[in-house]
């Protein structure tokens, strides 16, 4: 079906114009933009990128002709009403066969030539190779026209992602004031989950646990919080679609000398590796600084697995500027991208402690979203 | 039914030792066997991701937390489990299954390939259960290069089969979700307000059921004063007086999911919304009756129904299915190939009206099925729930 242009919102005009510009330059007469439903918070989501819905179910796509004639396939007849209403694009059909639809649509739209599917790393092995049968072999991973055009949220997002980041001071706050001795981790996830949730956030990669030394961060389990634990919290609401990461560490009663001092090399290694999200350095050199802050502190070893490899990360599902934070990263920072900064820390003196904060890089530097402070939290019983 | 999935499984996440024991995935893991010897299969691979883990978490206990986790089965000897996550985590991934052999990797094919040449192991006929199915391709390319020598065979169908009628301690641990999931759908009899937004009243349920220790949990809504749109997530509308919300729930404890779906309305319902209430309630007493021990073809009453649009809507939605380490799983009723009501079997009923011409109203409960009839787990409640605002 034809779309009546003025209709289709400017932010999606303008993808679809690059995404015309793309294909005619890869040689590919139509894209299918393809997402399993099990979501990945450290992707972009190629349907809801496009589309503007999340659709329910194990597989949705969109299939954009070189014309930019748009089809939209969901897995659920129930969940057309609640699509159709949050979708710029018209048509939208139920595919009880996912790969038999898509060969459908290609043929009555007479598609000719290859088709590009975006999403491709995280398609299902057995209905790429169906998509393979149905389209005779004309089916080409598409990948990096997504990973080049989906790397800056875009100003139209700033409201959502700041919504966000007032949700994961909210998720934190929930911590310290929640948290009690006796209580079970999961109780206490509970609360931070309901803090957030009851504000409207869509969902949550969000873990908190509490130990006397823990060697990760994990799902909560049924420990009960001890005097003197350390409660390490990732948490990551999202809204709209943009996810936002606050990462910290709070103790059950006084603080130890020994944890306060170990915690201050966390702080220092943030503050000189923010001083590194520039516009035109390096992601990578975010890495090598946190890492070169532990090592003068003695713990190379703890920099490498099985302690420690990523230092941050970009977040989907509507944006993301590149996947890891890690030293061989050659990406180069430029304005407007959004990423989590975290020297999270395997100490063997502590266990393990968080600290991060997901940034927006604007032209004189960083600008933190979240306004917890960076430093150790004590909770008082 | 199916639902949005989430980025994380994010609840309490343990192995209860006394609810679900070792002897009992030992015990399985002999039928897996049997089932191997008879199709002359010596490895077998069970893939399981966040999203769907049941094949999985039958063999292992395991549930992956946001990404996938193999199963590597060999016909003798102990198993062993690939699990993609750093490897740092590995300890933490230990205590949520009973296989010791845990291997933390970013690729499956080289942990799999590690625990072969652990065992000196060179598989002539590798059975594959929901690999191919979920397995992504660029990680599938890796395992079937490793596995170019061997044949391949899918025994999903086979390992779906032994899932089937649950265990004594399986029945328990759905009576337990769903005990949960009717304390959540009470905490929104008694929160639910007029002016609520949608979110604020799911927020306090979900509250509910995580308190508890579930898992994961979801929750979706239907409006009778939005009849274009189905069962979709919590927004922030707000909840109006006398209007129809067809609220369901579902939750996984120790990796059992149980759903339940009821009606609720804030004030006086209408005449037509109790009209159509009453309807769904009759089209649920009809489906109930129809569960016999034996019997395969479920769906053949709504042959009966007059409306079209009360039909379609019953078939979209589903009458039921089995609930069990997967929210939906076999038998699907009222579809082709169902296969027979056996005792033993747990399944979600369910009616569900929500469009245009055909209603309002939502009717979701789970029943054991046992020789003599169907035992309901989770207190019956068929009435259209009326909530004073």
């Amino acid at each position: 079906m034809a779309h009546n242009q003025s209709q289709i919102p400017a932010p999606v005009q303008a993808k679809l114009r690059f995404l015309q510009e793309a294909m005619k330059r890869d040689g590919l007469s139509a894209l299918l933009f393809y997402s399993t439903g099990q979501l990945s918070m450290l992707e972009v989501n190629p349907v809801l990128w496009l589309s503007g819905v999340l659709p329910m179910g194990p597989n949705a796509g969109v299939l954009l002709t070189d014309s930019c004639d748009a089809t939209m396939l969901i897995s659920l007849p129930w969940d057309q009403g609640r699509v159709r209403r949050q979708t710029w694009i018209h048509e939208v059909r139920v595919a009880e066969r996912f790969a038999d639809a898509v060969q459908d649509l290609v043929q009555q739209k007479s598609v000719q030539g290859k088709v590009g599917i975006v999403g491709w790393a995280f398609m299902p092995a057995a209905l790429y190779q169906s998509l393979q049968r149905v389209l005779d072999g004309r089916v080409e991973v598409a990948d990096p026209i997504l990973s080049t055009l989906a790397r800056f949220p875009g100003r139209e997002s700033l409201p959502a992602l700041q919504r966000a980041a007032e949700l994961a001071d909210s998720g934190f706050s929930a911590i310290l004031q929640k948290a009690k001795i006796g209580m079970p981790e999961y109780e206490l996830a509970a609360e931070v989950e309901y803090a957030m949730r009851s504000q409207g956030a869509e969902d949550n990669f969000g873990m908190v646990t509490a130990s006397d030394h823990s060697h990760c961060t994990h799902p909560p389990a049924d420990r009960r919080i001890q005097p003197g634990d350390i409660i390490i919290a990732e948490i990551t609401p999202a809204i709209e679609g943009h996810f936002v990461q606050l990462c910290r560490t709070a103790v059950m009663g006084p603080a130890s000398p020994l944890l306060r001092e170990k915690f201050t090399i966390l702080e220092e290694a943030m503050e000189k590796s923010l001083a590194q999200v520039r516009v035109g350095k390096k992601a990578g050199a975010i890495s090598r600084v946190m890492n070169e802050v532990f090592t003068a502190h003695g713990y190379e070893k703890y920099c490498r697995p099985p302690y420690m490899r990523v230092r941050g990360h970009g977040l989907g599902f509507l944006s993301l500027p590149f996947s890891e934070i890690v030293d061989e990263n050659e990406a180069v920072i430029e304005e407007g991208m959004c990423f989590v900064v975290h020297p999270n820390q395997y100490l063997p003196e502590t266990g393990y402690l968080m600290l991060g904060d997901t940034v927006l890089v604007e032209a004189n530097g960083p600008r933190r979203l979240t306004r917890t402070p960076l430093k150790l939290f004590t909770i008082e019983d | 039914m199916e639902t949005l999935h989430t980025v994380l499984n994010r609840g309490c996440s343990i192995w209860d030792r006394e609810r679900v024991s070792e002897d009992e995935f030992r015990g399985r893991l002999g039928h897996v066997r049997r089932g191997m010897k008879e199709r002359d299969v010596d490895l077998l691979l069970v893939y399981g991701d966040s999203r769907r883990f049941g094949q999985l978490a039958f063999v292992s206990h395991f549930m992956p937390k946001n990404r996938g986790a193999l199963a590597v089965i060999p016909r003798q000897g102990e198993p062993a489990l690939v699990v993609q996550e750093p490897s740092r985590n590995n300890p933490f991934s230990k205590t949520l299954t009973w296989i010791n052999e845990v291997r933390s990797v970013g690729q499956f094919a080289q942990g799999l390939g590690d625990a072969l040449k652990a065992r000196e192991l060179k598989p002539k006929r590798v059975g594959l259960v929901s690999v191919q199915e979920q397995l992504n391709i660029r990680e599938w390319n890796g395992l079937a290069k490793l596995l170019d020598s061997a044949e391949l065979c899918d025994l999903s169908d086979f390992l779906a089969s032994l899932r089937l009628v649950k265990s004594p301690a399986e029945q328990n641990l759905l009576k337990e979700t769903n005990r949960i999931l009717e304390q959540a759908l009470a905490r929104f009899e008694k929160e639910a307000r007029v002016g609520q937004k949608e979110y604020e009243v799911m927020a306090l349920v979900e509250r509910e059921a995580r308190r508890q220790g579930v898992e994961d949990f979801r929750f979706l809504i239907a409006r009778s004063s939005e009849p274009e749109v189905g069962l979709r997530p919590a927004a922030p509308f707000p909840i109006r007086k006398g209007e129809a919300l067809l609220v369901a729930v579902a939750a996984s404890y120790q990796r059992y999911w149980a759903e339940l779906g009821r009606t609720f309305c804030l004030g006086s319902p209408s005449q037509e919304l109790v009209r159509s209430h009453n309807l769904a309630k009759s089209l649920f007493r009809k489906l109930v009756d129809s569960i016999k021990v034996g019997s395969s073809d479920t769906g053949k009453w709504l042959l009966e129904i007059p409306s079209p649009a009360v039909k379609m809507c019953l078939e979209t939605y589903g009458l039921g299915n089995g609930v069990g380490l997967e929210l939906d799983e076999a038998p699907f009723l009222g579809r082709e190939g169902a296969g027979k009501i056996q005792p033993g079997m747990v399944l979600t009923l369910r009616v569900c009206l929500a469009g245009k011409e055909c209603g309002s109203a939502l009717i979701s409960q789970p029943f054991l099925v046992q020789h003599d009839g169907l035992q309901p787990l989770a207190t019956p409640v068929e009435e259209l729930v009326l909530v004073e605002s």
